[in-house]
């Protein structure tokens, strides 16, 4: 220790200057999570066996690009979105990590914000990369032969903008998770419900139109065509209830995560109530 | 004044951690003493602003806790470091502290980053700033807690036994420290440390039980143990407390036996006296 010199008063700058330094921290620490190292190791295993079959000539290269995208970021980077977003707003939440950081002028709710700006900035712009890979690539996929809805279901930019609104939704269950229910195994519990769950809409059907696959483990709105899986061929049309369903299960999330702060709750009620009833409308309404 | 507590008390269901406590202080080093559950991290806490107390007022630096806008306003302007302190996994020590530099609303980030090397070099810990936490000594780790409470050259320091875990040297050196703090600013450190306390600060509070016992100089508290301390090869029946001393005999406190020879008390002893030998020394039985 050398000899104390006085440092710098604090410039009071406030809540919204500092946000932006707390949510970049957020999104640095949420992206070099050790949790998508095992992610990638799963895409690069997956890449590998799709080059395989577009080099033997069984499936078209944009085809490919797609469902490799679209599968990455659905069934893989979205869950243990998760698990970064949870354990990077676990971290600070523990008691004793707390107890300096309670002195601090951001209190618990802008800390929680902070988080939720960081989601923004770090994964949901993965989210939005694929999206833009997605979209891009789209105009050039063939469709499956035989599959006549398919042939016609040409996916917009909603059905896209869904990509980055679930790794949005799936961040910030993390966070609400990380307040509410901060004991161990509930994370594991969650993670694995929405990951077979999600498998089980993306499992194709036999030639009975049986899925086989967990469906139970869904705890959400689904819908099945015969002789396809649950959810590939959308009600066509339906994509801008079903981005809201989501959105609206997002946001019902994000006030989740802020209703366990102090502060004044009213608002984020009324939001709340709001929420749920578009929620539960766009879910009805998605199926056509 | 500073800090102005007024009939501040704290309850935790129906256990009562502290009574209705009142303490004016200004500039300079404000010592609290006191047993384990004396009272001293629940009125530290409630001065750092984490709990708010059941009844009474708290008034930091010109602001009032109860108000969020004033809670705010004092968290600007205060330092704390916790008893007890954990740390997020993953992080180095200088991203902590910028982390903490963050919260407490540093948002130019080179400016940000000046003043966590200098709390960093401060508390001598600029050469293991980029190492893991978890791979820190419990001394580096102590001194990490008490950097980010440097941050921001804060007008009220709130130090809860900050010297635990450090070594002779570092506690020096901390000493050090907070003395050039203690110019124009308050600051409050609670200790079991009694040398600290001499060495630090003019005025000292002892906590007992929930309630303030003493209120007043180092001086005046070793003083109330003059001609109550002695030492014999035993120990003597009058004596409320007796602990082995350097030179082999009993030191002992309480009433002393006639013919006793009364050695002059030390802060130590007027404390143990005071609080009726429930103090931290391992007492020797009759």
């Amino acid at each position: 220790m050398s000899t104390i010199t006085v440092g710098q008063r604090l410039p009071l700058v406030g809540w919204s200057a500092s946000a932006g330094g707390l949510g970049r921290v957020e999104a640095r620490r949420m992206l070099r999570h050790p949790a998508y190292w095992f992610g990638l190791a799963w895409l690069a295993s997956l890449l590998t066996n799709l080059a395989i079959d577009v080099v033997r000539g069984r499936d078209e290269m944009w085809n490919v690009v797609y469902g490799a995208t679209l599968l990455a970021v659905c069934l893989l980077y979205a869950p243990l979105t998760v698990i970064s977003a949870n354990r990077v707003a676990a971290a600070t939440y523990r008691r004793r990590v707390r107890e300096p950081l309670d002195a601090a002028p951001l209190d618990d709710r802008q800390r929680t914000i902070g988080a939720i700006l960081g989601l923004l900035r770090g994964p949901v712009l993965v989210g939005v990369a694929a999206m833009v890979i997605m979209s891009v690539v789209a105009p050039f996929t063939a469709p499956e032969a035989g599959d006549p809805v398919n042939g016609i279901y040409g996916r917009g930019v909603l059905e896209h903008l869904q990509v980055p609104v679930l790794v949005l939704g799936a961040g910030l269950l993390g966070i609400a998770l990380a307040r509410w229910v901060p004991v161990p195994g509930a994370l594991p519990l969650v993670v694995l419900t929405l990951w077979f769950g999600t498998s089980a809409l993306y499992a194709p059907a036999d030639a009975n139109g049986v899925v086989h696959a967990p469906t139970w483990f869904a705890p959400w709105i689904t819908w099945a065509v015969e002789n396809a899986s649950l959810t590939v061929d959308h009600p066509v049309g339906q994509e801008m209830w079903h981005l809201a369903y989501l959105l609206g299960l997002t946001l019902l999330a994000g006030v989740a995560a802020l209703l366990r702060t102090p502060g004044n709750r009213r608002g984020l009620w009324i939001v709340a109530a709001i929420a749920f009833v578009v929620t539960g409308l766009a879910g009805w309404q998605q199926l056509g | 004044m500073d800090i102005h507590l007024t009939n501040v008390s704290k309850t935790y269901g129906r256990r009562r951690a502290l009574d209705p406590v009142s303490l004016n202080a200004g500039h300079g080093v404000l010592g609290l003493l006191g047993p384990n559950g004396a009272g001293k991290t629940t009125l530290l806490r409630i001065m750092a602003t984490v709990i708010a107390p059941t009844a009474g007022q708290v008034r930091l630096l010109g602001h009032d806790c109860a108000l969020p806008a004033g809670r705010a306003a004092i968290r600007r302007r205060l330092g704390y470091v916790p008893q007890e302190c954990g740390f997020p996994a993953g992080f180095t020590g200088f991203e902590y502290v910028d982390y903490v530099a963050i919260l407490k609303e540093w948002a130019d980030r080179r400016t940000r980053h000046d003043e966590v090397r200098r709390v960093l070099a401060v508390m001598g810990l600029t050469d293991v700033a980029g190492r893991r936490i978890r791979r820190l000594s419990g001394g580096m780790r102590r001194r990490l807690v008490i950097a980010q409470a440097l941050l921001g050259d804060p007008a009220l320091l709130v130090l809860d036994e900050p010297t635990v875990g450090l070594d002779p040297e570092q506690r020096l050196r901390f000493r050090d420290t907070v003395s050039g703090l203690a110019e124009g600013r308050s600051v409050v450190v609670s200790t079991h440390q009694t040398e600290d306390v001499v060495a630090l600060c003019p005025r000292v509070v002892v906590l007992h039980e929930g309630g303030i016992r003493y209120d007043g100089s180092p001086s005046g508290l070793a003083a109330m143990a003059d001609g109550r301390v002695w030492t014999a090869a035993d120990r003597d029946p009058g004596a409320v407390l007796a602990w082995r001393s350097e030179g082999g005999g009993l030191r002992q406190i309480g009433v002393p036996p006639a013919g006793a020879e009364p050695v002059p008390p030390s802060l130590e002893d007027g404390y143990l006296l005071l609080v009726g030998g429930t103090g931290e020394r391992q007492e020797v039985p009759a």
